[in-house]
């Protein structure tokens, strides 16, 4: 009941969101909403809810810990809207609030979806409802990523349709199999193994794309740099979990056959490549939500990273480090759409000096900066710590060689792009500066993300903890 | 397999061929259409007409892709006056040829198949490849946006077919969940091309370049976010 309530709720107050005339009033409706869902997520957790709609709906470790990431993210994100929309010119359309709600709902489908066929409904969801959300502003470049966004994701996701039917094909003939992924992974070892490999290939191109991994993440930048702040950080923060959460139900099924080592190839291979793109095109990027979106592909690139490696201790980091990326990247996007609004560009050489002129804005900034970098005492320093300890425990010294010299080389091309905007010669700001209401509806959900990531940097607690072992004994089969 | 379902595949192939050389939206709506109406009929010769899953999975695909997606199709079609695509990225006849190269791949790896399918033969196997090919074709040599669009769906239709055998597995709620997405899929499409269309006044999203890396990288937006 309450599962269902937890996907059902956000797209019946998206309706009721619809039908409410003034602008105000569906935003109140937003964070109401993304309150109760809140609420609602706390109750499911406490109580560890029945699975429901016959298996395919089940609160598992994994779905708990995106469950909960995503519906912290979306409070915060509507919250942030509140101040942002109230500052920012925009189009009057009515669209926005309700389909930031079935965009809610579809990625709480995803992360509770036990079932490979209704987990790619989810995920289809995702993309469709949050297209109009990139396209907000209706301006020439908005409209241009949104169709790359639609038509690659689509096309992406369409591949993973097809890797779902493959993994039905590699069920023995007869009797009546269930996608389930218990199921799958009960019966593995009867499944014909070809079928499971290119299931499985299929599965990680179609999600991989949707997750924005190199050489597919083409559509991501676009997408994540023209749609509104407070999207950008679903769109990095929660909706690209929950792409991976896809490829880590799979994981498990590849290991009970006995293919986990086919499976670590492609998924290393995705990682590496994807951190090098991301911090490639961080270099002296001129458009500092395009920097935020490259960042995205290169810490997407590290989680593939970190559960290619096979062992355990890779997949509680990753895990630990979805996590993180997700705290990170909100409160990194969150200033930045707070720099926008100062500023009215999103062009780095022209701003200049923020500290002097917006000492909130500019703090937050260099925060995110901090934080997504993986400086201690942040959250990320631990999760990147660990697995590079993972990478080193392989016995491929190499590798810990490249991981390591990609985070310095991610850090210090984006501190050359965002230290001299907080920091260099002031210059005046073509907006205005935020009143003390909005000051507080901007900085507030900002800040709480950042405490948070602080915190989960010096002390993760033991409920988290124990998610985290479950997840990583969950896909890599053996507790870290 | 039954002689009902090989004329319905063959009858499949054969629009394949004429999706990748035409020119004119109008036709390429009509075949799609049509593919999607034959697809709807499979699903019940092959899993039998007593089958209550197989006639709520045929009804839904028939309405939605061969009816309501068709006339969206069409009606965005006349709305940003798509006609005739006349300097595709592949020519006609190239993409011709493609195709027919495609195809003989198609049948040489759906004979690969492992034994898991061959209760529907290997011609749905290798009509399901050919479809995929031909919709990712459309997507990589069309510069429309409409005309990418079909080629989505062409490519949904060829991943359906796979489907269409597993109809067992797969719950009736996730079967029209896949339906609806694609429904949905097609609505938002038609509202980012007729937004296109309102501000570029064309569709040709080939020419949509500003945001590529590395081009006119002084002018970063002055514009909304």
């Amino acid at each position: 009941m309450i599962l269902t309530a937890l996907v059902l709720g956000p797209f019946l107050m998206g309706a009721l969101a619809w039908t409410l005339p003034r602008r105000t009033a569906r935003r109140k409706a937003l964070v109401a909403a993304s309150l109760l869902q809140l609420l609602l997520t706390g109750m499911a957790m406490k109580i560890g809810p029945e699975p429901e709609w016959g298996g395919a709906l089940a609160l598992d470790p994994l779905g708990r810990l995106f469950l909960g990431v995503t519906t912290l993210l979306f409070a915060a994100s509507a919250v942030y809207t509140f101040g942002y929309m109230a500052l920012h010119r925009h189009p009057r359309k009515r669209h926005y609030v309700p389909v930031l709600l079935c965009f809610l709902g579809s990625m709480t489908l995803a992360t509770l979806s036990q079932h490979m066929g209704l987990f790619w409904v989810a995920l289809e969801a995702t993309t469709l409802s949050s297209a109009p959300l990139v396209f907000f502003d209706r301006s020439e470049k908005s409209l241009e990523a949104a169709w790359k966004y639609l038509i690659l994701c689509s096309v992406g996701i369409a591949l993973a349709l097809a890797g779902t039917f493959f993994l039905a094909l590699a069920l023995p003939p007869g009797g009546k199999g269930s996608l389930l992924v218990a199921d799958l992974a009960a019966r593995a070892a009867e499944m014909s193994a070809p079928w499971l490999k290119v299931g499985f290939l299929f599965l990680l191109v179609g999600y991989g794309t949707k997750m924005g991994l190199a050489p597919m993440h083409t559509w991501l930048p676009d997408a994540h740099a023209e749609a509104p702040p407070p999207v950008s950080a679903l769109l990095s923060g929660a909706l690209l979990n929950c792409a991976f959460l896809g490829i880590l139900r799979i994981l498990p099924i590849l290991n009970a056959a006995g293919l986990s080592s086919f499976a670590r190839t492609p998924l290393l291979a995705f990682g590496f490549l994807s951190m090098t793109a991301g911090t490639a095109f961080l270099v002296r990027q001129p458009d500092y939500k395009r920097l935020l979106a490259y960042s995205s592909v290169e810490h997407m690139g590290i989680l593939a990273v970190g559960v290619g490696l096979g062992s355990a201790q890779g997949t509680f980091g990753a895990l630990l480090h979805a996590v993180n990326h997700s705290l990170a990247k909100g409160l990194f996007f969150f200033a930045a759409g707070m720099v926008f609004l100062l500023t009215g560009t999103k062009a780095v050489a022209e701003v200049r000096g923020l500290l002097g002129r917006a000492p909130l804005a500019a703090a937050l900034l260099l925060a995110g900066f901090f934080a997504i970098t993986g400086t201690p005492p942040f959250g990320l320093f631990v999760s990147e710590f660990i697995l590079l300890a993972a990478t080193f425990s392989t016995g491929h010294p190499l590798l810990a060689a490249l991981f390591l010299t990609l985070l310095a080389g991610a850090f210090t091309a984006m501190g050359a792009v965002v230290l001299p905007m907080v920091f260099g010669s002031a210059r005046d700001l073509a907006g205005q500066p935020f009143s003390r209401r909005h000051a507080w509806l901007l900085g507030a959900p900002a800040v709480s993300l950042g405490i948070l990531s602080l915190a989960l940097g010096l002390w993760i607690p033991r409920g988290i903890l124990s998610l985290l072992k479950a997840g990583a004994t969950l896909v890599a089969g053996g507790p870290p | 397999m039954n002689g009902g379902a090989q004329v319905l595949l063959v009858a499949i192939l054969l629009l394949d061929v004429s999706l990748a050389a035409s020119a004119r939206m109008a036709v390429l709506i009509r075949a799609f259409a049509l593919q999607a109406a034959l697809v709807a009929v499979l699903a019940l010769v092959l899993d039998g007409f007593a089958n209550p899953h197989a006639w709520a999975v045929a009804s839904g695909t028939f309405l939605l892709k061969a009816v309501l997606i068709p006339y969206f199709l069409d009606r965005a079609g006349e709305r940003t006056h798509a006609g005739k695509e006349r300097t595709p990225a592949i020519s006609y006849g190239a993409s011709l040829l493609l195709a027919a190269a495609g195809m003989a791949l198609s049948f040489a790896l759906a004979a690969r198949l492992p034994e898991t399918v061959q209760r529907s033969g290997a011609l749905l196997g290798a009509a399901a490849f050919a479809t995929m090919f031909i919709g990712l074709l459309l997507l990589v040599s069309r510069g429309t946006a409409l005309a990418q669009a079909t080629g989505y769906l062409v490519l949904e239709n060829g991943i359906f077919l796979f489907g269409l055998g597993l109809l067992n597995h797969m719950p009736l709620l996730v079967e029209m969940g896949i339906l609806l997405d694609v429904f949905v899929g097609t609505f938002v499409m038609g509202i980012v091309v007729y937004n296109i269309h309102r501000t570029f006044d064309h569709i040709d999203v080939r020419v949509l370049t500003a945001l590529r890396e590395g081009e006119e990288r002084e002018e970063v937006s002055e514009e909304g976010t």
